[in-house]
């Protein structure tokens, strides 16, 4: 490991319509193929539907829709992401995955304030990496705030 | 049949004997055939076979019966004769072990026993030739042993009461009693017309003993039954002295150990499902409480989340009795390794980890033809024949190794030997040639496993008579997955391969209608449907903004589920009609097409972006798909709420917790 990488995060880097993000090596259980989606009935808009990784079945949240970007049909180099965070495993299809990255934490500097997508919400900040801009997300926010639209009172989480 | 409400206890009963007598014949294996079999060890092996002869008699199972018989008497000759204790005896014992155990499971199918004539006679061979090899003095010595002792069958009767129970007299003491008493071969509670609980209880006792008469002021009957052959089994002496048995302690601790029917612990299940929804109902109801301030609201919603953590407490609790170790399944391996390794004069060593671990009792039914599937390919396909493996530089027994561990919800069993590995350039060119692969193409272990897992794939050594038998690699998966487990592979060229099976460690299961709905599958729970019918899409009347058909002299409401799921394009003109609710108030679901009937492994949906009314699960029907398990009581919930607020003009509610399925 080299000096520079001491103070360093690995993370995984991902395009969206174009734009790349990373998220934390260490919410991310796994890569996936994106396989078949099971859509269900009445969800939030951005849940794609449920699939089955490993024997587990979890939500998966199309995050060009949670960031308010227009859809687009799956390519064989969709991925799935499954992040680990609060408790809850979730999948996340994104345009596709395919590095790994250290981004020195000091590279790593709070979004202009005029940057206002929908996706500045989950924003934990942008890095410069070699020649392209990396937008860096906070999971937990990604996944509380994912929250949102559910309808009101499932608060009761049951057995 | 007077005996057929025993046949559940008989088949349970069974079970535990036969896993003794494999545990017996495994052991007997092991040992050198020079040493003489150890006097705790054949005792057991003969108070098994006697018992299943017993039970089998008992219930009407002549061909058990008659198999148990022969093989205690085969035995007993052998015992006589006091003759080696050689390969070709315990292979005799393994193969009737193996029929004895086709018997009982024919009875438990309901399908013809298996031919016997051949085995018995083989049997009689065999006893034939002990008897002329028997030594003059052996025969001498077994004329001047005692007289084997002479068995009569009581009937006992015990009425536990609490007076009894204040001094200490229960069943589980009264059983005790008997055991020591002699062999007891049935023991059954049942239920008398006033409605007192009785314990029946079918003891042999030996002739030589005497029954207690002051049990008769504790509760407890009984009357002779009839006069049985004695077992002639008395362990020579030398034997007992110079190795005396190994303090083991008993298969099965029947003093705190309970049988119970797992249809009684589904039904708990069901119950604490409906508790469940019966929660969020609640909680649902104080939501709109107005108000929602002061001490009682507080102590009235924490109570509401009190009880949900209790509910899963419960849930919980409830799972673990279908718990059972794993052990009993992995000795079925090791009697399948040793009788196929027999056959393809393969050596192998049995190595077993973790029998401990435990998992649901349906989980190990339904893993059994898997496991012995990959067992047997470890065999015929993996480990090499010995000469192969001492050019190779490897020792001449091959290992096969099961292992069992447990990790949070969920267990890892894996099948690994030391063998040759999957020759990968092989199975890349047998994919190519059907067309799974492209030419050039790489094989990683997952693709690997998918091509060895595709219907139709099969190399020429798959047809040799140790897989022709079993089940498919596809078959292996599908099992897994419709487990919600997985199975991946890890093989090295030279080095051997490794199954890794992932299971969950309980399951909920249940029956259900499979369902078609613009063009998705889903499933609804059988318990939850009173009827199923045909719409032909000329009967239904439009009422106000909704439908009725005639139904039962009356008319039934109809719900679309296309409408209530939002799913738009043009349903079929006819469909099908799920009638669900109460008696008093049945709605019909209306559905596109019926698919069938099938049992299903439910996943309980937890995320809150997916805890949605109407929505009770989801489950994997095999082919990697998923399809989502329906709660009918919430969809009738949901679709009145929508009527409700359509005729108040109220905003649109949901039944929250609704989607949640214990």
């Amino acid at each position: 490991m080299t000096e520079i990488a001491r103070d360093a995060d690995a993370f995984v880097l991902f395009t969206l319509a174009e734009s790349t993000y990373a998220l934390p090596t260490d919410v991310i259980q796994q890569l996936d193929m994106v396989g078949s989606v099971t859509p269900v009935p009445n969800a939030a808009p951005h849940l794609a539907g449920i699939v089955s990784v490993r024997g587990q079945v979890l939500p998966a949240i199309d995050l060009r829709a949670r960031f308010g970007f227009p859809g687009a049909d799956p390519t064989v180099r969709s991925r799935l992401l499954v992040v680990r965070v609060g408790g809850r495993t979730v999948g996340f299809i994104v345009d596709s995955a395919r590095e790994f990255a250290r981004i020195p934490r000091e590279a790593v500097h709070a979004p202009p304030e005029a940057l206002t997508g929908s996706a500045s919400r989950f924003l934990r900040g942008v890095a410069q990496l070699g020649d392209r801009i990396v937008l860096v997300l906070d999971a937990a926010r990604l996944l509380s705030e994912s929250d949102d639209s559910i309808p009101a009172g499932s608060d009761a989480a049951g057995a | 049949m007077a005996f057929d409400q025993f046949l559940p206890e008989y088949f349970a009963e069974c079970e535990q004997h036969l896993a003794s007598i494999r545990r017996v014949l495994l052991d007997l294996d092991e040992r050198s055939p020079a040493r003489a079999p150890d006097a705790a060890r054949m005792q057991e092996l003969f108070r098994a076979l006697h018992t299943l002869k017993g039970l089998s008699g008992m219930v009407g199972l002549v061909s058990a019966e008659r198999l148990a018989h022969a093989l205690e008497d085969a035995l007993r000759g052998w015992t006589a004769s006091r003759g080696p204790f050689d390969p070709e005896w315990i292979h005799a014992l393994f193969t009737g072990t193996g029929l004895l155990e086709a018997c009982i499971a024919a009875k438990r199918e309901s399908s013809d026993p298996p031919p016997l004539d051949g085995f018995l006679a083989s049997l009689q061979a065999l006893y034939a030739r002990s008897e002329d090899e028997s030594y003059g003095d052996a025969r001498e010595a077994a004329a001047t042993a005692a007289p084997p002792d002479r068995f009569i069958r009581y009937r006992f009767e015990f009425r536990p009461s609490t007076d009894l129970a204040a001094r200490g007299i229960g069943v589980e003491s009264v059983r005790a009693r008997l055991m020591e008493l002699g062999d007891l071969r049935l023991a059954v509670p049942r239920v008398d017309q006033g409605g007192a609980i009785a314990f029946e209880f079918v003891v042999d006792v030996p002739e030589s003993s005497t029954l207690d008469e002051a049990w008769r002021g504790e509760g407890m009957s009984w009357s002779r039954d009839e006069e049985i052959a004695a077992p002639a089994w008395s362990p020579a002496e030398s034997d007992a002295k110079t190795a005396p048995a190994p303090a083991e302690a008993p298969y099965l601790a029947i003093g705190n150990v309970l049988r119970v029917d797992v249809a009684r612990v589904d039904e708990l299940m069901r119950m604490i499902g409906e508790l469940v929804v019966t929660r969020a109902r609640l909680a649902e109801a104080l939501r709109r409480v107005p108000g929602q301030k002061g001490a009682a609201w507080e102590s009235l919603t924490d109570s509401v989340a009190l009880i949900e953590r209790q509910l899963r407490v419960l849930r919980e609790g409830v799972m673990r009795i279908r718990l059972v170790q794993v052990g009993e399944l992995f000795e079925r391996m090791r009697f399948a390794v040793r009788e196929l390794a027999r056959e393809t004069g393969k050596r192998v060593r049995f190595e077993v980890e973790g029998q401990e671990t435990e998992i649901d009792k349906m989980v190990i039914e339904r893993m059994l033809e898997p496991l012995l599937h990959l067992v047997r390919n470890a065999v015929s396909h993996g480990i090499e024949t010995p000469e192969e493996r001492l050019a190779r530089g490897k020792p001449a027994d091959g290992r096969l190794a099961l292992s069992a561990a447990a990790s949070g919800d969920r267990i890892t069993i894996r099948v690994s030997d030391d063998g040759s590995g999957i020759d990968r350039g092989r199975i890349a060119a047998r994919a190519v040639e059907l067309g799974l692969l492209a030419p050039g193409g790489e094989l990683d272990s997952a693709a690997l496993l998918d091509v060895l897992c595709s219907p139709g794939f099969s190399t020429r050594e798959e047809a040799d008579l140790a897989s022709g038998r079993g089940v498919g690699m596809g078959v292996v998966r599908s099992t897994v997955r419709e487990l919600s487990g997985e199975l991946s592979l890890n093989s090295e060229p030279g080095r051997g391969t490794t199954f890794v099976v992932e299971l969950p460690l309980t399951l909920m299961i249940v029956d259900a209608l499979l369902v078609e709905l613009a063009g998705q599958v889903m499933a609804v729970p059988q318990p939850s449907l009173r009827e199923v019918f045909q719409l032909d899409g000329t009967d239904t009347t439009p009422v106000g903004t909704h439908e009725v058909v005639a139904y039962r002299g009356g008319v039934l409401p109809l719900l679309r589920l296309r409408r209530i799921f939002g799913l738009g394009g043009q349903p079929p003109r006819a469909g099908a009609v799920l009638v669900v609710g109460s008696a008093a108030q049945p709605v019909g679901l209306v559905v596109d097409r019926l698919l069938g009937l099938r049992e299903i492994v439910v996943h309980p949906l937890t995320d809150p972006l997916v805890l949605l009314p109407g929505i009770g699960g989801a489950t994997e029907l095999g082919d990697g798909r998923i399809s989502l398990v329906l709660d009918a009581a919430a969809l009738v919930q949901v679709a009145r709420q929508a009527a409700d607020d359509e005729a108040t003009g109220a905003p649109r509610t949901t039944v929250s917790g609704s989607g949640v399925r214990a």
